[in-house]
């Protein structure tokens, strides 16, 4: 049987609980900015972001990581 | 004297009509990412007699023939830019967040042969690096 790994966010990266205190976050949510300043688009800027942030936090789930940069580079637009 | 796009449309053998030769001319001249609207409101300062459907039209001409290309900044406009001889590639700095972009000709060469290796026309590719510094990386 499939184990639930029940992880709180705050507790994945967020700050003060982040091994590397906000540089996880700034490399993040930088990459993301410069490939949308040059014009890439959002899915590409996205996974980017996602990438760095699993280099820094290999050990959280995909679908975690995602939703943790989707918090980090939300503009404050939904759409 | 020919626009740098106009010469590129005439190299990609797209027939040039006066019109079309006025907005090649507004793409050349563009130093920001202009939408539809902004380069039809540029065009007609040069040709009234240039309409939105033809702008439109001619956009679409030239994006097909891979002379511009699309961009897209996430206000939901799409914006465009003269597509560079140079094809950029991005490498992004793993610590930094730091996006630095680059010309490689071996690349170029490389994913052209495997496409062609594989029996395919190269209509698009994606190509991200990500790496550390080395100096950084050996401190770790």
């Amino acid at each position: 049987m499939d184990r639930k790994i029940e992880i709180d966010l705050d507790e994945v990266c967020g700050i003060g609980h982040c091994e590397q205190g906000d540089q996880c976050r700034v490399a993040v949510r930088r990459a993301y900015q410069e490939l949308r300043d040059l014009g890439r688009p959002d899915r590409h800027a996205f996974e980017a972001a996602v990438t760095i942030y699993r280099y820094h936090h290999p050990h959280v789930p995909a679908h975690l990581a995602g939703e943790v940069v989707q918090d980090w580079v939300w503009d404050g637009v939904r759409h | 004297m020919p626009s740098r796009l106009e010469q590129v449309c005439v190299e990609k053998g797209l027939k040039m009509t006066d019109q079309r030769r006025v907005i090649s001319r507004v793409l050349s001249e563009a130093t920001d990412h202009p939408d539809v609207e902004q380069v039809y409101h540029r065009a007609q300062r040069l040709d009234p007699r240039i309409s939105i459907a033809t702008v439109y039209r001619t956009m679409k001409l030239f994006e097909e023939a891979n002379v511009i290309e699309r961009l897209d900044f996430g206000d939901g406009r799409a914006r465009y830019e003269e597509n560079r001889e140079e094809h950029h590639h991005h490498l992004i700095d793993l610590h930094t967040g730091q996006v630095i972009e680059f010309i490689n000709d071996e690349i170029e060469r490389m994913k052209q042969r495997i496409a062609d290796e594989l029996g395919y026309e190269l209509v698009g590719h994606r190509l991200e690096l990500y790496g550390v510094k080395r100096k950084r990386r050996d401190e770790a």
